[in-house]
């Protein structure tokens, strides 16, 4: 007897279900994979799986198995079995019941299995995805492929690994990181993913810039085609539903496509007194030609387009079917199709083609004659469900000099947009201010007392491994300047001591110095003392030492140097009770050695940042790499403490700058007191890993970044964002203007 | 000294894409100094060659890197037996025995080096030996010839103005798409159509110099990729190892130069 037939003995309604459930589901599977699906079957009634949740799995399974391979089901019914155990029997009913609503007739469910398995692994961490995802999985779906839920899902685990309540928000889509994220994810189904690639192929192949402006929808929609205006080609911003990896190919062929028309359809069609049929079928003639055209050049191109006719030769004999194929027979060589229509087609275009492939005017006549055929066939023609077919192709609409129609009559262009529902087309062309695309999401400049942005840099989220999520602006700050004399100039007068031994440091590492490298297997001289032990050696019957060239190199001393001060709050203690504050110190040393620099002809800049929340990180240009060392003291003077340490987004900002100097070596120098923080941060980490980011970014970007801690505080945090070695502890802050100039001159005189 | 093993003994194969054997022959009459200016790769080195095989010279080329000495040029002392002894540099080996001396990529050596060259390339037309206290007058049939490639200019690397202006400069190019072809299939032992695709591959990335790339494919990238497929390698790869790989390491120019790669082929 069957095991279940057994166990629910006493479940009479399940029984029944169950009857059911097996007489659909068993012939599609084999002896053992019966077996297995039973086993599965009996583990998740043992977990409490309940009539609902069962029923709703059957049914799921059921509508599933002819496109899916019977060996599947035990896998999704032990996804079920962990949703059920983790979220409970009511939350995975919802799950599946949301699934199968979401079902198309006779599709593969291994995507479902995999959201499924993939949802499984999520909810063990956090039991309320289950429920939550089975209310909002469908605009979920409209954006992502089944299978990149989980991943979506697990970044709200990542995100709020302790906080149930967030997550909730998170997965009913409330928070703005749910979007965020959806956003990445869905990232390569967006045209944006695949603009530089294009742009650069654009280029190779046609000689041309793409110019193409993303029309922005909210799903994906399979009816969206893209539009030639002009030079300008509007472009569904999301691909047309189809698995991820196929979005590249997709891009790619409707641009190519677009540019096809653009570099061989030399002029407008004239619609004059076209009929809608007419103009759809010289859209899809033109399409066909300009492809042929483009082929001619760069015959791999075929095989770019081909994959997207998928039409087949069947009996259906509707127009948008038989224009479908007939657009297929025209593209693909090997096409067969029996249909006397699509034949008529194919021999009226080749004809043409062969003789004047360059003249565009052969597809009106064409159209005209297949136009006419279609109506004596009786088939009728609906512009306003015609769609555009294959999908990567532009709704002919740009193709139409719409502008010579007579006012009184029906407007085409609005028939055949409305079959090809490019959605949101209109709203822009009816506003021309509002543009699409990255622009629109620059915030207009508000007057208040932030300075200007000097840059936006992405913020690194340790938790998310990302830096998608949040991003910080610089913003410039002024810095009020004290006319010299001040206070500044008379305590560097008074510190002569280390004025004098940072000037014999400079001396010695004057630039361009020769340098005579002895002992060397090749040389340009000879090194007589080598050579007189050699011979000695060679006298004495002992091996000589081959090395006798001596060389002579200059070392050029070829350094460019940022300094980069944290004026947060925190400088404002004194070094010692009543002496000097931490950040006067550090604009003593910086003066002292700024002077030195410009003695030895270094380039330098010098920058203090601090921050008030990720919108305002300020930034105050004490000496610029152009700057004469004139005004220094003056801003230094001027340094005053104040607001937070967000040291991320202001060493990537001086990094960026300090780069783009031409020098052999690149030297980024922090002086800070204390560790990262600001005011909408709680995790400390966060900031600290923020900034260990940068400086990586920093270091592959070629430069030395140095941190000079001051105190026994900052050296901790310091160390781990700038790591051990590249981190000199001040430990007595009225030390540093001795020690900053000798930490450089360490770093950089070899 | 002989300067056999600078002989070239068989006809290097040129396909002229312009005037530039005519005026190469001139300036040589004239002892007028040449600067070969082109994009990598379009056939500088071959084309010396080929005219050194013409006019009957013997070549002397020198590579120019970074720690080349004025020593690796014109020469130095070295130990023999139990005697220092000169040894003249390919230079000066050049300059003795009336040779071409080609220093390919001359913006590569440091400019206090190149300035060697100076008393070689005006009517003085001497070569000093400071070292050996010697001044060696240049054989009739002296001829210097360096190339430059104006894709690497940058504020760092650029020739002295004094160095540029003692030299009479021909400009090349890569040829046009017909004579590429025939280059391309004929070098790398391919089919002209094969050879077609090549350089429509080729003239695809050169639309991206200056805009993303430094430089499109060269003709001897083509010929490489041609010489892999003759190999054997099916044409997407060797066009992946040869031409788009070495390009570029971006992300997006190397998609679209894949693109680009399978339009073509």
């Amino acid at each position: 007897m069957d095991p279940i037939e057994r166990e629910l003995r006493d479940r009479p309604d399940i029984l029944d279900a169950y009857r059911f459930a097996s007489r659909r589901i068993s012939p599609h599977l084999s002896a053992e994979e019966a077996a297995a699906w039973r086993a599965g079957i009996l583990q998740l009634y043992r977990v409490n799986a309940g009539p609902r949740l069962l029923r709703a799995l059957w049914m799921l399974q059921a509508r599933i198995l002819p496109q899916t391979p019977g060996s599947c089901l035990p896998a999704l019914t032990d996804a079920v079995r962990i949703l059920c155990h983790e979220s409970g029997a009511r939350a995975a009913g919802d799950l599946i019941e949301a699934i199968t609503g979401k079902l198309v007739f006779c599709e593969d469910g291994r995507k479902w299995q995999a959201l499924l398995a993939g949802l499984a692994a999520v909810c063990v961490r956090a039991p309320e995805a289950t429920g939550a995802i089975a209310s909002s999985l469908s605009p979920l779906l409209d954006r992502l492929d089944a299978s990149d839920i989980p991943g979506w899902a697990e970044d709200a685990v990542r995100l709020y690994p302790a906080d149930r309540r967030s997550r909730l928000r998170y997965f009913a889509l409330d928070d703005p990181a749910a979007r965020h994220r959806l956003a990445a994810h869905e990232g390569a189904v967006r045209f944006d993913a695949h603009r530089e690639r294009l742009s650069y192929l654009a280029r190779a192949l046609f000689a041309r810039d793409l110019m193409v402006q993303p029309v922005v929808t909210e799903t994906r929609r399979a009816s969206a085609r893209t539009r030639l205006a002009g030079p300008v080609i509007l472009m569904p911003d999301l691909a047309p539903p189809m698995s991820r990896d196929r979005s590249p190919a997709y891009f790619e062929a409707a641009a190519v496509h677009a540019l096809c028309h653009q570099r061989f359809t030399t002029r407008r069609f004239s619609p004059g007194r076209m009929k809608p049929l007419q103009m759809a079928l010289v859209s899809l003639l033109e399409d066909a030609r300009v492809e042929r055209l483009a082929i001619r050049d760069f015959s791999g191109l075929r095989s770019l387009f081909l994959p997207f006719h998928t039409a087949a030769a069947t009996n259906a004999r509707s127009a948008g079917a038989l224009m479908a194929r007939l657009a297929r027979a025209l593209a693909d060589p090997s096409f067969n199709d029996d249909d006397q229509w699509v034949g008529k087609g194919r021999a009226l275009f080749e004809a043409a083609f062969a003789e004047t492939p360059e003249d565009q005017s052969f597809c009106e006549t064409i159209a005209r004659v297949l136009g006419h055929d279609l109506g004596q066939m009786r088939i009728p023609f609906d512009a306003k469900s015609y769609i555009v077919e294959p999908i990567y192709r532009d709704d002919g609409v740009g193709l139409f000099d719409m502008d010579e129609r007579e006012e009184n009559e029906p407007d085409p262009q609005e028939i055949v947009l409305e079959g090809a529902r490019i959605e949101q087309a209109d709203d822009a062309e009816d506003e021309p201010g509002t543009e699409t695309g990255s622009a629109r999401h620059q915030p207009a400049d508000q007057e208040d007392d932030r300075g200007p942005v000097l840059g936006v840099y992405r913020e690194w989220d340790y938790r998310l491994h990302s830096d998608a999520l949040a991003e910080a602006s610089v913003r410039a700050a002024t810095v009020p300047t004290i006319a010299a004399p001040n206070w500044l100039d008379r305590a560097m007068g008074e510190r002569r001591r280390e004025a004098e031994r940072i000037a014999a440091l400079v001396r010695r590492a004057r630039m361009g110095r020769p340098q005579r490298g002895r002992r060397r297997m090749e040389g340009d001289d000879i090194d007589l003392d080598m050579l007189v032990e050699t011979m000695i050696a060679r006298a004495s019957g002992q091996t000589p030492d081959p090395r006798i060239y001596s060389v002579k190199r200059r070392i050029e001393r070829d350094v460019a140097l940022t300094v980069l001060i944290d004026s947060s709050q925190s400088t404002e203690a004194a070094v010692a009770p009543g002496g000097a504050t931490i950040l006067e110190t550090a604009a003593l040393a910086t003066g002292l050695f700024a002077e030195a620099l410009d003695r030895l002809g270094d380039r330098f800049a010098v920058y203090s940042f601090s921050s008030d929340g990720p919108e305002n990180v300020r930034l105050a240009t004490i000496k610029d790499f152009q700057e004469g060392f004139g005004p220094v003291t003056e801003r230094l003077a001027g340094l005053t403490p104040g607001l937070s340490t967000r040291m991320g987004a202001a060493l990537r900002h001086v990094s960026v700058g300090l780069a783009s100097q031409s020098a052999f070596r690149k030297v980024l120098l922090v002086i800070t007191d204390g560790e990262p923080s600001d005011r909408d941060v709680t995790d400390p980490d966060y900031l600290i890993e923020d900034a260990r980011h940068a400086v990586a970014q920093g270091r592959d970007r070629g430069l030395d970044l140095f941190c000079i801690a001051l105190g026994e505080h900052a050296d901790r945090s310091a160390s781990r964002i700038f790591g051990r070695r590249n981190t000199s502890l001040v430990q007595r802050v009225s030390d540093l203007p001795a020690r900053l100039s000798e930490l450089y001159f360490r770093l950089t005189v070899s | 000294m002989s300067l056999d093993q600078y002989a070239i003994t068989q006809e290097p194969f040129y396909a002229p894409t312009g005037d530039e054997t005519a005026y190469f022959k001139a300036a040589y009459a004239e002892r007028v100094p040449l600067m070969l200016k082109g994009p990598t790769g379009c056939g500088k080195t071959r084309f010396i060659e080929h005219m050194a095989w013409k006019l009957g010279r013997p070549l002397v080329t020198i590579a120019c890197h970074e720690d080349m000495t004025a020593a690796d040029l014109v020469g130095r002392f070295l130990l023999e037996g139990g005697d220092t002894v000169w040894k003249d540099g390919p230079l000066t080996q050049a300059v003795r025995g009336g040779a071409i001396c080609y220093l390919d990529e001359i913006v590569e050596a440091r400019q206090d080096t190149t300035v060697v060259i100076h008393p070689l390339t005006d009517q003085r037309r001497v070569l000093p030996l400071e070292k050996r206290n010697e001044l060696v007058a240049a054989h009739p049939d002296f001829f210097l010839v360096i190339s430059y490639n104006p894709g690497y200019q940058s504020a760092v690397k650029d020739l002295k103005e004094s160095t540029k202006q003692r030299f009479a400069a021909i400009d090349l190019t890569y040829a046009d798409a017909t004579l590429e072809r025939a280059i391309v299939a004929n070098e790398a032992g391919i089919d002209e159509d094969l050879a077609k695709r090549l350089v429509a591959i080729a003239a695809a990335s050169r639309n991206l110099a200056g805009k993303g790339l430094d430089e499109g494919a060269s003709t001897r990238t083509l010929i490489r990729a041609g010489r892999l497929i003759a190999r054997g390698i099916a044409p997407a790869d060797a066009c992946d190892l040869a031409i788009v790989s070495p390009l570029t390491d971006d992300v997006d120019i190397r998609g679209a130069l894949r693109s680009v790669v399978a339009a073509c082929l």
